[in-house]
């Protein structure tokens, strides 16, 4: 990591604080990351197994078998619960806003920012496969931003997340929002430890998304249907979208808005002002 | 392609576990996977033939044990497969209100020398 502006590559994707526009010639022969276990109390785990050998079905002569039983998810489960208690700790509110691309994520946090970071302090995470396109537009728009660009990734995930605020530093008290990269499927089975996620459907898209894509609505909080604007110009039923998705999260909450024309609009900052509070 | 990070992560795991248990070499990872549990099984089976290349793990044999995807009726508690996360029970067409099994993942056990 840079030391000056903390910019870096780790573990396959980039972190851009855009906090200064010099250039970084980072070599990093060091990527064997080298897992220092010490385990110097020399507790060696030598189980027995002297009983009657039942499982003859297992035919391989060489080696002990170790149970392990561990969920994979667990590693990025685990460091989602210290983001949460990192936020919880500062009383910070975070948001991780999920959708296809192309729904309006980047312009719903456009009009937000402005609306909101007089009451209280706004940051943002981006995370997008390549450019800083988005970290760009969220920036004119008056929030500090990190953007992280995931390579050949699709999904942020919880590391990703811990290096981005650690960079960004949000203040006590302050509403962080990450913008996860545009994909229904890889970011639901990824947890960043967020305090509430937020779906975003256009109604340009199919009202059956919901069923295509059931992990991403049965993990949300909040539903912001958008575009709204362009509702008497498409087939798009609100009511079958809103009827698909409560039936697979019947606690889902929907807001309607259109982030072009500020429809709607004012609903979603009270809902953050709201959520942020409880 | 999420499958490609799960695999790294497993190769960490496992990596992880032979160095605290001091094994010299791994011979087969046996990894449970739900076929609801988000996770593609033939895209995880590349993505880890991909992962081993180059580690302590690249003759390792990979078990991989899928589990079928099971639910429970919210209606009439009928058990039936569930091919998707979200299923309507054969019997009364309602939403199936409990999975049951299918979104396993896991790595249940190594073999070790």
């Amino acid at each position: 990591m840079c030391d000056t502006c903390g910019c870096g590559e780790e573990n396959g994707f980039t972190l851009h604080t855009g906090k200064d526009q010099h250039t970084h010639e980072h070599s990093h022969g060091d990527q064997a990351h080298s897992h220092m276990h010490s385990h110097d109390d020399g507790h060696t785990h030598e189980h027995s197994h002297e009983h009657s050998h039942t499982h003859a079905l297992f035919t391989r002569q060489e080696g002990r078998k170790i149970e392990l039983n561990l969920d994979i998810m667990s590693q990025n489960n685990l460091l989602a619960q210290r983001n949460r208690r990192y936020f919880e700790g500062r009383g910070i509110f975070c948001l991780n806003i999920v959708s296809s691309p192309g729904s309006g994520k980047t312009s719903i946090l456009e009009k937000t920012i402005p609306a909101l970071k007089d009451k209280f302090p706004v940051s943002i995470i981006e995370g997008d496969q390549q450019t800083q396109q988005d970290a760009e537009r969220i920036r004119k728009s008056g929030a500090p931003v990190v953007q992280i660009n995931t390579g050949t990734g699709c999904h942020l995930d919880a590391n990703m997340i811990r290096s981005a605020y650690s960079a960004l530093n949000p203040g006590e008290g302050s509403v962080l929002i990450i913008e996860n990269v545009g994909n229904l499927v890889c970011p639901a089975l990824f947890d960043l430890g967020e305090q509430k996620r937020v779906v975003v459907i256009s109604v340009t898209e199919g009202e059956d998304k919901p069923l295509k894509y059931p992990y991403m609505f049965q993990s949300s909080d909040l539903c912001l249907i958008n575009k709204i604007d362009l509702l008497p110009y498409v087939d798009f039923d609100i009511d079958k979208v809103i009827e698909y998705a409560k039936s697979l999260k019947p606690g889902l909450e929907f807001i309607k808005i259109s982030a072009r024309t500020g429809e709607g609009m004012q609903d979603w900052f009270d809902w953050i002002s709201k959520n942020r509070q409880v | 392609m999420h499958e490609l990070s799960l695999a790294m992560d497993v190769v960490d795991l496992v990596l992880g576990e032979a160095e605290k248990k001091k094994v010299s070499s791994v011979l087969e990872v046996e990894i449970e996977i739900g076929d609801i549990s988000g996770v593609e099984y033939e895209t995880f089976r590349t993505a880890m033939e991909i992962s081993v290349k180059g580690t302590l793990l690249e003759s390792t044999v990979l078990q991989l044990n899928r589990v079928k995807g099971m639910g429970k009726c919210s209606n009439c508690s009928h058990v039936f497969e569930m091919e998707q996360r979200v299923a309507l029970c054969p019997l009364c067409s309602h939403f199936a209100g409990k999975i049951i099994s299918g979104t396993e993942f896991r790595i249940v056990s190594l073999i070790v020398e």
